[in-house]
C-alpha cells in the first residue's frame, strides 16, 4: 500500500473487495476507535463515507488490512515496532 | 541447466550444507519409535550439555510463558511432551547455525516464527488442520535459511543479489534465480531434507514465494501460511534485509481460509510478542 502524510494523518490508497477505491486514514492508536478509518465515496451520493477500521475490515483485502493495522501500530503503538522511515 | 541440476552442481562444487546436531538427528529418529519413553528423550538431550542448556533457556523464555521455571531437560519433557521439546531442541540447534548470520535476517526469521505460531494459535486458518501451532515457529525460523547459506558460501554473488534487490523492485528469490541460478527457498528446502525435517516443512520452505514449487500439492496451504507470515513481518517493519515486499497471491487466502477480520487477533498476538522476539534473538546470538 502506498502511504503519504497530510498534516497529522497518514493516508494509504486502497481498493475494497467490491472494487471501489478509497483511503485508509490513520490518526491515532488502535485503542481509539477513530484512530484509523476507511474513507470511500458513496456510490449514490458521491459523498465521502467514513467507517472505523474495525467495522470496515471485512470490506478490505487481507493484505490491506495487514498493512493498515501494522502501520497504525508502527506509528502509534507502544509495543516497540519501528516507525517507518520513508514517510 | 534445470533448477535441480543447478542446485546439485552448487551443492557439489560450491556449498556444503551445514550438518544438524547428531542429538537432533537422533531425536528425530526417536520420534518415530512408538516405544520411546520420556526418560530416553531426556537422557539423549542431556547428553549434549550445550544444546540442553540452550533448550532450557528457550523453554524458560517469555515466549513460552511457562508459570514455573524448568530446571532440567527431563522436567521439560514431562511438562511439555516429546514433540514440543523436540521442536525446542531443533530451535536451539538452528540458533547455533545462525550464530554467524546477520542480525537483521535473524530478527526477521524469529519474527516470522512468531507470526507463524500466532497464525496457528489464533485458529483463523479455517481451511487448515493445525494440530501443533508451536511447531509452526520452526517454519518461520527456517524459511530464509537459504539466504544465510548464500551469505556464507557465495558472499560476492549474494552481495550482487542484495544490491539488485535494494531498490525494492525485485524479490530476492527472483534475483537469486537470475544471478545464481537457484533461489534461497529451494536451497533451504534441500537443507530441511538433509536435516531429516518433515516433508511438510521442506515443502513449505520450497514454496513460500511460489506455491507451485511445492513438490506435493497437499503442502501448498502451509507454504501459503508461511507466505502470509512473511508478509506480516515485512509490513510490521521486520523485513528480511534488502528485499522487496513479498507478493501474497489470492490463492493464499483461499488455501488457508484466513479473512481480513481474522487478521486482527493474529496481529495482536504478534505485536504483543515483540519483546519475545528480542529475547529469542539475544538467545540465538
Amino acid at each position: 500500500m502506498k502511504w503519504s502524510t497530510q498534516g497529522n494523518a497518514v493516508i494509504g490508497t486502497l481498493t475494497l473487495t467490491d472494487g471501489r477505491g478509497g483511503n485508509a486514514v490513520i490518526m491515532g492508536a488502535a485503542s481509539n476507535p477513530k484512530g484509523a478509518v476507511i474513507v470511500v465515496k458513496n456510490e449514490d451520493s458521491g459523498e465521502p463515507e467514513t467507517l472505523p477500521l474495525i467495522e470496515g475490515l471485512d470490506a478490505l483485502n487481507p493484505t490491506d488490512a495487514i498493512d493498515i493495522l501494522c502501520m497504525q501500530e508502527r506509528l502509534h503503538g507502544e509495543r516497540g515496532l519501528t516507525p517507518p522511515t520513508d514517510l | 541447466m534445470s533448477d535441480n541440476a543447478e542446485i546439485d552442481y552448487l551443492l557439489e562444487e560450491v556449498i556444503t550444507l551445514p550438518s544438524m546436531s547428531q542429538t537432533v538427528m537422533h531425536l528425530t529418529e526417536m520420534m518415530n519409535d512408538p516405544e520411546v519413553s520420556l526418560a530416553d528423550v531426556g537422557k539423549l538431550i542431556s547428553s549434549d550439555p550445550s544444546l540442553a542448556l540452550k533448550t532450557l533457556r528457550i523453554v524458560n523464555s517469555a515466549f513460552h510463558g511457562l508459570r514455573e521455571t524448568v530446571t532440567s531437560v527431563e522436567h521439560a519433557v514431562t511438562l511439555l511432551g516429546i514433540k514440543v521439546v523436540r521442536n525446542l531442541v531443533l530451535t536451539a540447534a538452528v540458533f547455533d547455525q545462525f550464530q554467524n548470520g546477520e542480525e537483521a535476517l535473524l530478527r526477521h526469521s524469529v519474527s516470522c516464527g512468531v507470526a507463524m505460531r500466532a497464525l496457528g494459535e489464533s485458529g483463523v486458518a479455517t481451511n487448515m488442520t493445525i494440530k501443533q501451532p508451536d511447531e509452526l515457529f520452526v517454519y518461520g525460523l527456517l524459511h530464509d535459511v537459504g539466504k544465510i547459506i548464500f551469505q556464507e558460501y557465495m558472499p560476492t554473488e549474494y552481495g550482487e543479489v542484495r544490491e539488485r534487490c535494494s531498490s525494492g523492485e525485485i524479490s530476492s528469490y527472483l534475483a537469486e534465480t537470475e544471478l545464481i541460478g537457484v533461489d534461497h527457498a529451494a536451497l533451504g528446502a534441500r537443507l530441511a531434507v538433509k536435516w531429516k525435517l518433515s516433508d511438510a516443512l521442506a515443502n513449505a520452505i520450497q514454496g513460500h514465494h511460489d506455491f507451485s514449487q511445492c513438490e506435493a500439492a497437499e503442502y501448498r496451504d502451509q507454504a501459503a501460511l508461511l507466505c502470509i507470515a512473511d508478509y506480516i513481518c515485512h509490513s510490521a517493519g521486520l523485513a528480511s534485509p534488502d528485499d522487496a515486499t513479498p507478493v501474497v497471491p489470492e490463492e493464499a487466502w483461499e488455501l488457508t481460509g484466513i479473512t481480513s477480520a481474522g487478521i486482527l487477533p493474529v496481529l495482536e498476538k504478534v505485536f504483543s510478542s515483540l519483546g519475545d522476539v528480542d529475547e529469542l534473538v539475544e538467545l540465538a546470538s
